[in-house]
């Protein structure tokens, strides 16, 4: 069973440092998530915390730091030809011997990621942020910046178009 | 299954890769540095690179004010006009531009494509309508431009909601458009398509598979195009392929994992240039023989890619590229009088063609 995880942004303030260790890995899946590139995942994510390291004097004045690079991330990721156009920039640069980022995910998942990319661009990203991080309702609307009530929404017609799509029960098991 | 179970396999999955790619990193603060020392360096030499235009502009107005009859400079690459795009890290998309192979005239046409290359007419240019794509949420459609970027015509008579068409080619008789195709969530779709070059329309799927930057031989009988599949090193390489215009005698020219991307038949079509997996030219023949580098003596650290022919056959213009830095250079196919034509700049570079 996955740990779930902190809630975004504790009372104490983290060093730049201490914040990207904690966060990287979920900023980078969640690229990944919405990107579906495995080559240019790792450049969104850095892109996004390059930007928040440049403005970290005032990133990290905000409540939920974690929450500002998500939303970087998210707005940037999905794109069916953003997607083509990465992957393109990116393997030019393979070219000159620098290695791609993420390992080969299976089929299985690569499929399930797909279909999420399908998905309209909000959904995409709300659908992403609950199941790659088990985030309340709440946290994605703050990461997202919008209502709590059009994150329920996107959620449940995402889920629904997911569960078509994929062939499965969308009832949900809890 | 349920929905739920399903998501949660895929989210480990994604974990893992994610996991394995700090182990193999030495820990992502070190990936962190580099990639900000790479961004730093690019802003420097984007500075530089300005500062230096900036000096050389002036220098060369002095000097002709000085010279009333300068003797112009006779390039030794032939006179020509090339175009290609420049890469944004950021918006993620390319801005064109032509130049002279002197490396003067050089103009931005204003346009924001995936891909462009010349008709063999020369009197247009062929674009990815992304323009369009991000109006309209889609699908993807190619779309003409005159030289000077001005005049798009959309070549989108195809009615089909899902299919995306990208990069590609025009015919040599400009009657038919060779296109990659695909569809989102749907990989079953992909693969080389044509449509009539005059609207768009009249869909023939010619290969299914990952395909990409069709390229038509010089009598139109035949289309070269890159393929991609999972499992092969490096990953997202792939090899070069040629089938003919009806459909019959797929064939695989070049060993999986040899090439990346765009690929460029010689006018006379007996060679394709490629780009292989580090940096490095290689030329084929279509039928897959002598297949061999192209010795290019570039600066280290540097890698050749995006190959295009002149339209005499006797010389290949690529892209120079060491880091995010590129520029344009050419050398005869035997990789003898390589010569810089365009000053580096701070951007990658991406396909490049000779107007015909």
């Amino acid at each position: 069973m996955r740990e779930r995880p902190p809630p975004i942004g504790a009372a104490e303030v983290p060093a730049f440092e201490d914040f990207y260790r904690k966060e990287y890995r979920a900023v980078v899946g969640l690229a990944y998530a919405l990107s579906g590139s495995r080559w240019a995942a790792e450049d969104l994510a850095q892109d996004a915390f390059l930007a928040a390291h440049d403005r970290w004097d005032r990133i990290s004045g905000y409540d939920q730091p974690g929450a500002w690079v998500r939303r970087v991330v998210a707005n940037r990721s999905v794109s069916a030809i953003r997607r083509r156009n990465t992957e393109a920039k990116t393997m030019a640069r393979m070219a000159f011997g620098e290695r791609p980022a993420l390992a080969e995910i299976p089929n299985d998942a690569a499929e399930f990621w797909d279909a999420v990319r399908s998905l309209p661009r909000r959904q995409a990203q709300v659908v992403a942020l609950h199941y790659l991080e088990d985030r309340p309702i709440a946290e994605i609307a703050e990461i997202l910046g919008i209502a709590a009530g059009t994150v329920k929404k996107h959620l449940f017609d995402g889920r629904q178009t997911l569960a078509r799509e994929l062939g499965l029960d969308e009832e949900d098991e809890r | 299954m349920r929905l739920d179970v399903r998501a949660r396999l895929a989210v480990d999955d994604i974990q893992l890769a994610v996991d394995r790619l700090e182990t193999e990193t030495r820990g992502p603060l070190v990936r962190f540095d580099r990639y900000r020392e790479r961004r730093q360096r690019t802003k420097r030499l984007t500075t530089g690179a300005l500062a230096a235009i900036v000096a050389i502009s002036a220098l060369l107005f002095a000097l002709r004010a000085l010279q009333p009859h300068p003797t112009p400079a006779s390039p030794t690459v032939p006179p020509g006009t090339i175009l290609y795009g420049d890469w944004h890290a950021k918006a993620q998309d390319a801005s064109w531009f032509t130049i002279s192979t002197d490396g003067s005239a050089r103009t931005d046409l204003g346009v924001t494509a995936t891909c462009a290359t010349w008709f063999p007419s020369g009197d247009r240019i062929l674009i990815t309508n992304d323009q369009e794509f991000h109006r309209t949420g889609g699908p993807l459609r190619p779309a003409s431009v005159e030289p000077d970027g001005s005049g798009r015509v959309p070549l989108d008579g195809l009615t089909d909601p899902l299919l995306n068409l990208g990069c590609g080619d025009v015919s040599p008789d400009q009657s038919e458009l060779a296109l990659e195709g695909w569809v989102s969530h749907a990989s079953s779709r992909s693969g080389i398509y044509e449509v009539r070059a005059s609207d768009g329309s009249g869909l023939i799927r010619l290969t299914h598979g990952q395909d990409s930057v069709p390229e038509y031989s010089p009598d139109g009988t035949q289309v070269a195009f890159f393929r991609t599949k999972t499992g092969i090193t490096p990953d997202g390489s792939g090899a070069i392929f040629v089938i003919n215009t009806d459909g019959t005698g797929l064939r695989r020219l070049t060993p999986w994992g040899w090439t990346f991307l765009f690929e460029a038949w010689s006018p006379d079509g007996q060679w394709i240039a490629f780009q292989k997996p580090y940096g490095e030219l290689y030329l084929v023949r279509p039928d897959g023989s002598d297949l061999h580098e192209v010795p290019l003596a570039l600066p280290a650290g540097m890698g050749a890619s995006n190959p295009a022919w002149s339209p005499d056959g006797q010389w290949l213009v690529f892209t120079a590229q060491n880091g995010d830095v590129s520029s344009l250079w050419a050398a005869h196919p035997d990789g003898s009088a390589l010569q810089q034509m365009t000053q580096p700049s701070a951007v990658q570079q991406t396909q490049s063609s000779w107007r015909p």
